[in-house]
């Protein structure tokens, strides 16, 4: 499936502006419709490191209600952890009807680098994927909107970038053994992201596969993918934003626009 | 299935109060020799009201080392718990390796209660079935060490113990207006019992059913069946 993705998409500056306005307004509309309707709601970011996963979170909750969402970035197991059944901790991590739940990495490790570096056997990550499969089914059939996100760059994009972290003292610690570990195994990790694609595709569960090798058409993606996976669910409870005045306009846009625009390290 | 258990069998005083006091010392051991398998145990109790899941529990819970279990009552779910998925309430207690989580009632309220009163749709309740045996599988692949209770007595009997629990005064708070109205609706439940026994009976975790017409014969098979798997499981 990778291979299939337009990897040479780019947007200028203005085509960025005039695409992503009204998405980051609808965004901000549907975090409170999403609240009104008690919809759960669960976004999942994998892909390469360094491809934005972080980036794409940060432009996506700067437009939601802090109080209605949690961002969890997803380590290796502690040893608490271990001691239960592995879905456990994803388990207690799931969305309360009417919040966002949005994974930074997610059970999906399990057939990715757990599967690759070898932390677990065959037979444990391939009896994963019908895990997995339950797990998504038995929520969403309780109402859980799941949207997956693979972010996706190619090998000569994602080593350059993360040559470019390393060699400075300030980005460097950026750079986990575990990407450093994928970008080494590059091609069986294509190998088992394009198997999880396979057996964890699904209505209920859909991947969208995101080209991030330019970050404007990533953002202009993510939220135009996640938008309209959202608005049937929803229904009426998204409605036009309607400022009283000019000035609650200008106040209101200013606080949508700006929102995640500083950001320390930015490396592009 | 339910019309299958033999509940003619009793037990006298003196012969279950002999048997019981072996059978806690061995669960007693059973008990160290589980944490240090590092294999969680998962217990559930279901069954008629009255049916003695209370009591039971108890003659397990007082052999076990108190660092070692937790016994959840599951009644309505509440805050957190109602937010969720209905499964969430039971993921977030599970029980660390090497530990027992003991359920009065359970999960499988879905396919009961909830099914009974209306509270899950019908869509929600039948698939329950096949949702409640992914999460038993799941359990059991990690090596949880799970059992299933059915408390199993008869109408008769039913109505013999929530008359002697009206009429004692230390028992009357273990009878409520809920158990009148339960017991109206018997022939619905008989139902539901039959079907959940029948469609989450797979060989990694398997339905016991207890005659517990007679308390004694009915606690002292429920340890026996205890004991015996866990020695089987762990050694």
């Amino acid at each position: 499936m990778l291979e299939q993705l337009d990897l040479a998409r780019k947007l200028n500056k203005e085509e960025y502006r005039a695409r992503m306005k009204p998405l980051k307004f609808e965004m901000y509309e549907m975090g409170r419709a999403v609240h009104d309707s008690k919809t759960p709601v669960i976004v999942v970011f994998e892909g390469w490191g360094t491809a934005g996963k972080g980036r794409a979170i940060t432009e996506l909750t700067a437009r939601l209600d802090p109080r209605g969402f949690r961002v969890y970035p997803i380590n290796p197991p502690s040893t608490r952890e271990l001691r239960y059944p592995w879905l456990h901790r994803f388990w207690l991590k799931i969305p309360a009807r009417g919040e966002f739940a949005i994974f930074h990495g997610s059970w999906y490790r399990r057939v990715l680098i757990d599967r690759v570096a070898k932390n677990i056997s065959k037979q444990e990550w391939r009896e994963s994927f019908r895990d997995i499969q339950d797990f998504e089914r038995t929520l969403a059939d309780d109402g859980v909107v799941i949207q997956k996100f693979w972010l996706h760059v190619d090998e000569k994009e994602q080593k350059k970038r993360i040559k470019k972290l390393l060699d400075s003292k300030t980005t460097a610690w950026r750079v986990s053994a575990e990407a450093k570990m994928e970008s080494a195994k590059y091609d069986e990790y294509a190998l088992a992201a394009e198997e999880m694609f396979g057996y964890t595709q699904a209505e209920y569960a859909p991947w969208t596969l995101v080209s991030a090798m330019d970050r404007r058409g990533m953002y202009v993606q993510v939220f135009e993918t996640l938008l309209a996976r959202l608005r049937p669910f929803v229904g009426g409870h998204l409605i036009d934003l309607k400022p009283a005045s000019e000035y609650d306009a200008q106040v209101l846009e200013s606080e949508i626009e700006d929102a995640g625009e500083y950001r320390p390290h930015a490396n592009t | 299935m339910l019309e299958n258990t033999d509940l003619t069998q009793t037990l006298d005083d003196a012969a279950y109060h002999d048997r019981m006091d072996a059978l806690q010392k061995q669960l007693r051991t059973l008990c160290y020799e589980t944490y240090r398998s590092e294999r969680p145990v998962v217990m559930v109790f279901e069954g008629w009201d009255a049916a003695g899941k209370g009591g039971t529990i108890r003659r397990i819970a007082e052999s076990l080392d108190p660092r070692d279990y937790i016994v959840y009552p599951i009644a309505a779910p509440e805050g957190e718990d109602k937010t969720h998925h209905y499964l969430y309430r039971f993921w977030r207690r599970l029980p660390p390796t090497g530990h027992f989580a003991i359920f009065d009632r359970s999960w499988y309220g879905r396919v009961l209660v909830e099914r009974i009163e209306g509270f899950a749709q019908e869509n929600e309740w039948q698939r329950a079935y096949r949702e409640i045996n992914d999460f038993e599988r799941e359990l059991t692949e990690f090596g949880t060490i799970l059992f299933k209770f059915w408390l199993h007595i008869s109408a008769d009997e039913q109505l013999r113990r929530f008359q002697a629990r009206a009429a004692v005064l230390y028992k009357q708070w273990k009878l409520t207006d809920e158990d009148w109205r339960n017991r109206e609706k018997a022939q619905a439940y008989h139902d539901a019992v039959n079907d959940m026994l029948l469609k989450t009976s797979p060989p990694n975790a398997p339905w016991t059913v207890v005659p517990a017409e007679d308390k004694n014969f009915g606690r002292v098979f429920t340890l026996e069946t205890i004991i015996e798997k866990l020695e089987r499981e762990i050694k």
